[in-house]
């Protein structure tokens, strides 16, 4: 067995290291309470034999990491703790620490350092996360295209049993770009085929011209979502992102999902709205998640459209590219400024770590972050990549993705 | 519990960094405004809590589980709890801009704003107008600068803590909310004039083909015996024609004393001598007023039109000197009418039944008040006010035109409207005119003409409250003659105000877009109000004044701030758009909406047994809700509405 407590500076092996010469630890399993589970407080039984200033030496140590572990709880930007566990000899799991201490014996005899070389045991409690993480593991890395050429990375060989968050580099193999949005989401289920995700406008132009004004009771694009996967949905919300080739400034773009029947379209839901042009506006938009189709899971034959408006209070013109759809919940929105982004320099994502950054010249914390992106062991796990350009898009860029990860486990 | 996330901004719209977690605890909607209220829980350690209280007046978002924004705002109060007590700051009863509002010899002042830049350019203006009652302008702008003093800085906080022994935590308010930190001022489309002075214009006195006008030249009266004369006050200006010797323009310079005809009927004891003498032996001669022109009838040889010289009860004196003896006869008839006096030389007249016709029109058969825009907008004249009163009983109605400049006269009639002369009341009020919004002003001269549609009268006719101070700068008051304007005798200028309308939705759009960034009107309101506003009330005030009208339709006008900081104001929806089932939200087909999605603003149909065609229960309008975060619970807050409205409307 391996057992160490640690901060990455200061290691103390409770499995074996003088003075310990004993140890008796066992991982208990976390609770589950309505669907969440519980961090776990468990103990560790440890003998030492050596001097007292030597046994005093190693519990100061281990209630020093816990008093970091209790700082780094409280807000500290400390280091983490971890506990280090193998039951064999293999590359240990860790778990953070969120608080802990040291007690002694019960037995007198056991705690009796005014003997000569005296054996004491101690009880090690902490309090750590319900989940083992195991070692950094690599995903590879892939190109990916930034629109229907190609914008999925498959992940497929995920283990563990539980979602694990992930370090995505994205690095731009080509000239300088000054990318401002990302959005990376996970189709977990491979609900969509290698293209499906993404929709096209059907039997009408992508291009609208309107006169005067519109509104959004004005269906400017209608994208039938084609039928093998409207069978598949099954009510839950689904992130809707559209690019447009053009699009006016000081357009509120909304979308919507409807059911037209015999031509007559019926609103099912609508989400909020987004204003294009300015500082706000821009050819890839965000339109916010609906549930497809609006009435949850029909089964075959279910038929309905996601529906794009306007409202303007003039008259133009607009084209749009397609529509890309993903599972709401698995969705990670990052954000940077706009900084120029040369050959070869990234943005990270680490969600291991819990931190963004820009990995240019240096690297500079100036990447805001929404949502969760998690990992799922035993499945597909297709992430979708878009990112925009300000108020551009460019279908025409790459970027170079690498994955790790650290599988995370109930049980180890 | 559901995940969200907090994003921050600064006042420059920079993001926050912060090691700090964030966690919503709570927000909340209105129907009115879209984002009301949120409280986000702060953990971290004291150093970087304390750094929270820096972020006042920054922006923040809350982004639901799916990533959809679902509440966004500014920081208005941060605070952390240490040892027990809560600390914090707060901008509620701030204000780094104050100007006081005071009343100064019966009129209404305000200084100038008092500004703590530094306060300013941190917070952004918090302004605050204080109202003081009577004072002094120094003893004003010394409370301005006192107050200024007091509360240009976040007010502290210092409390026993409740319910948390650490951490901290952030109020946030919504944008909309926020627009009560600003006043809005606009000075464009108001040009108004109220002297000190009060004095009348006449509005068209007159009569036309008078036989019985008659022209005293020894005393220089104008006689008429109907009592026509009276109306006509001092400097009043008039227009003889007809008349054989007094054709022309005569200045009124003593009114009519008479009101009404002396009638003296019967005059068994007049009698009649030459060459001047009429005398009475039942002494009742004394009645009649030296001056006036009277009528003899029924009488042998002294028929005709005369002017008493001198007056007794028992002898009396006239011109002409053309009387002839006669006896007294049983039926004699004497008639008085009244007179004015004017400056000018007249020449002695009588009128001659059947073939003198005289006509007497009073300068001021309209009435032209030139006035200046210089306020440098393009406006829309939708009112205007006068100050006016009737006199007798006019049949006709007056007449509000306003005009283009044409050479300094009245020119291309802009726009006009007529109110009924009978409805006016006797005593002078201010008339305010709705005019049809077709007269569009920018830097220029323009023309206020008064008139009546009907003749003129010497009963019914209109007076018009000038200042005969003539304190406006801007224009003058001119009269028309029946042929010409011309200016008053006193001059005077008319007491007015000219007001540019706008549609209310388009003022709700200039103050969001100033106070909140945007705005996009999606109905129109068809309601139209003044554009002017002096400045003495919040931005947040003015537009819920606005909203509660409507539009012309009698549609209820929503607003909204969106995440975009627009503020959308459209129509209430009339069909339902979520439904209100087990405790959640859902769309009207049943799916759960994103945790966190409130559709405020809308109406919700229930999923209750309770249903009368006659007065359905469902759907009801959610005019507010809160959001437990933490507890992941819904508060709604339907509103009391009679079941009868709700009636009226489709749940889908």
């Amino acid at each position: 067995m391996q057992l160490q407590l640690t901060d990455g500076t200061t290691t103390v092996t409770l499995s074996g290291t003088s003075p310990v010469t004993g140890c008796t630890y066992f991982p208990n399993t976390p609770d589950r309470k309505g669907g969440v589970y519980e961090d776990v407080t468990e103990t560790a039984q440890v003998v030492l034999t050596g001097t007292a200033a030597n046994i005093r030496t190693s519990v100061n140590s281990i209630e020093r990491l816990f008093e970091l572990a209790a700082l780094r709880q409280a807000g500290g930007t400390n280091p983490k703790v971890y506990v280090n566990y193998a039951p064999v000899a293999e590359t240990a799991h860790r778990s953070e620490i969120l608080e802990g201490r040291v007690i002694w014996d019960t037995n007198p005899g056991l705690r009796r350092l005014s003997d000569t070389n005296p054996t004491v045991r101690i009880g090690v409690i902490w309090r750590r996360r319900f989940y083992w993480e195991g070692a950094e593991t690599s995903l590879g890395t892939a190109t990916v295209n930034n629109g229907p050429s190609g914008n999925t990375l498959t992940y497929n060989s995920v283990t563990g049993s539980l979602p694990a968050p992930v370090r995505l580099t994205l690095t731009n193999p080509g000239s300088s770009i000054s990318t401002q949005k990302f959005y990376i989401a996970n189709d977990v289920a491979n609900l969509f085929a290698t293209t499906d995700h993404f929709l096209y406008v059907a039997g009408g132009s992508e291009s609208v011209t309107w006169s005067g004004s519109t509104s959004h009771s004005n269906n400017l694009w209608t994208i039938n979502v084609p039928t093998a996967l409207a069978a598949a949905m099954r009510g839950e919300r689904y992130r809707v992102w559209a690019a447009f080739s053009s699009i006016p400034d000081n357009v509120y773009v909304r979308a919507s999902v409807q059911t037209v029947i015999s031509g007559v379209p019926n609103l099912g839901q609508a989400g909020g709205e987004l204003i294009a042009g300015g500082n706000n506006g821009k050819q890839l938009m965000d339109l916010g998640a609906l549930n497809m189709p609006p009435s949850g899971y029909i089964g075959t034959g279910a038929v309905f459209s996601i529906v794009l408006s306007f409202f303007a209070g003039f008259g133009g013109s607009a084209t749009l590219l397609w529509v890309m759809i993903a599972p709401a919940h698995t969705t990670l929105d990052l954000r940077q400024a706009g900084y120029s982004i040369a050959t070869d320099q990234a943005v990270v994502h680490d969600g291991i770590e819990d931190v963004d950054y820009l990995s240019l010249a240096s690297k500079y914390p100036g990447i805001e972050r929404t949502g969760e992106l998690l990992l799922y062991p035993g499945q597909q796990n297709k992430l979708r990549l878009l990112w925009d350009e300000g108020n551009t898009f460019n279908a025409a860029r790459q970027l170079s993705v690498a994955g790790v990860y650290r599988p995370r486990r109930l049980l180890v | 519990m559901a995940q969200f996330t907090v994003r921050l901004w600064d006042r420059n719209n920079l993001p926050i960094a912060t090691p700090l977690r964030l966690r919503p605890l709570r927000y909340a909607w209105a129907d009115v405004g879209g984002p009301e209220t949120a409280e986000i829980g702060l953990e971290g350690s004291p150093a970087d809590l304390v750094g929270a209280l820096r972020w006042l007046g920054g922006s923040v978002r809350i982004v639901g589980e799916d990533g959809t924004p679902v509440w966004w705002g500014i920081v208005s109060e941060a605070s952390f709890v240490a040892d027990g007590m809560e600390y914090g700051l707060t901008l509620e009863g701030m204000a780094n801009r104050v100007a006081v509002i005071y009343a100064s010899n019966g009129a209404s002042a305000i200084t100038d704003w008092e500004e703590d830049t530094r306060s300013t350019a941190l917070y952004g203006n918090i302004e605050l107008i204080h109202s003081l009652g009577n004072a002094t302008p120094a003893q004003a702008e010394a409370a301005a600068v006192s107050i200024l003093t007091q509360k240009a800085w976040p007010r502290r906080l210092v409390r026993t803590a409740q319910g948390s022994t650490a951490g901290g935590r952030l109020l946030c308010i919504g944008r909309y909310s926020a627009m009560a930190w600003r006043y809005y001022a606009n000075s464009i489309g108001r040009v108004a004039f109220e002297g000190e002075k009060e004095g009348e214009a006449i509005l068209g006195w007159g009569f036309a083909s008078s036989q019985f006008v008659g022209f005293h030249g020894k005393v220089k009266r104008i006689c008429q015996l109907n009592c026509a004369m009276t109306g006509l006050r001092a400097n009043d200006k008039i227009v003889v024609s007809g008349s054989t010797s007094n054709n022309g323009t005569f200045t009124v310079v003593e009114e009519a004393g008479i009101d009404g005809q002396v009638i003296y009927d019967g005059a068994s004891g007049v009698t009649f001598a030459v060459t001047d003498d009429i005398n009475d032996s039942n002494d009742l001669l004394n009645q009649f007023t030296v001056g006036e022109m009277f009528r003899v009838e029924n009488t042998a040889s002294n028929d005709g039109f005369w002017f008493w010289r001198t007056v007794g009860p028992e002898a009396c004196t006239v011109r002409p000197n053309t009387v002839a003896n006669e006896g007294a006869g049983g039926d004699t008839k004497l008639t008085q009418g009244n007179s004015v006096k004017v400056a000018e030389t007249l020449t002695q007249e009588s009128p001659v039944i059947g073939s003198k016709f005289v006509t007497i029109l009073a300068h001021g058969q309209k009435l032209d008040q030139s006035f200046t825009v210089a306020d440098g907008g393009t406006w829309v004249v939708g009112e205007v006010a006068v100050w006016v009163r009737r006199v007798g009983s006019p049949g006709d109605n007056l007449k509000v035109e306003l005009c283009a400049d044409s050479s300094g006269s009245p020119g291309t009639v802009l726009d006009s409207a007529t109110v009924t002369g009978s409805s006016l009341p006797t005593r002078s009020v201010k008339l305010q005119v709705l005019l049809n919004r077709t007269a569009t002003l920018n830097n220029n001269i323009y023309h206020l003409v008064v008139s009546r549609t009907g003749a003129a009268s010497p009963t019914d006719y209109y007076l018009l409250s000038v200042d005969e101070e003539a304190g406006y700068s801007g224009g003058q008051l001119r009269l028309w003659t029946g042929s010409a304007w011309t200016a008053r005798t006193v001059d005077a200028d008319l007491h007015f105000e000219v007001w540019g309308h706008r549609e209310t939705t388009a003022i709700i759009a200039e103050i969001a877009t100033v106070y909140i960034g945007g705005a996009s009107i999606r109905t129109a309101a068809g309601v139209y109000d003044r554009m002017y506003r002096a400045g003495t009330k919040t931005a947040l005030d003015e537009i819920e004044r606005l909203l509660p009208a409507g539009t012309s339709l009698g549609a209820r006008l929503l607003a909204m701030v969106s995440v975009d900081n627009i503020l959308i104001v459209e129509a209430a929806p009339a069909t339902a758009a979520a439904r209100w089932r087990n405790g959640r939200f859902t769309n009207l087909q049943g799916q759960p909406l994103a945790r966190g999605l409130l559709p405020v603003g809308q109406w919700v149909a229930l999923d209750v047994p309770i249903d009368d065609d006659r007065a359905p229960f469902s759907p009801l309008w959610l005019a507010r809700c809160e959001y437990d975060v933490v507890g992941d619970t819904i508060t709604p807050g339907f509103a009391e509405m009679s079941v009868w409205q709700v009636g009226e409307l489709d749940e889908g």
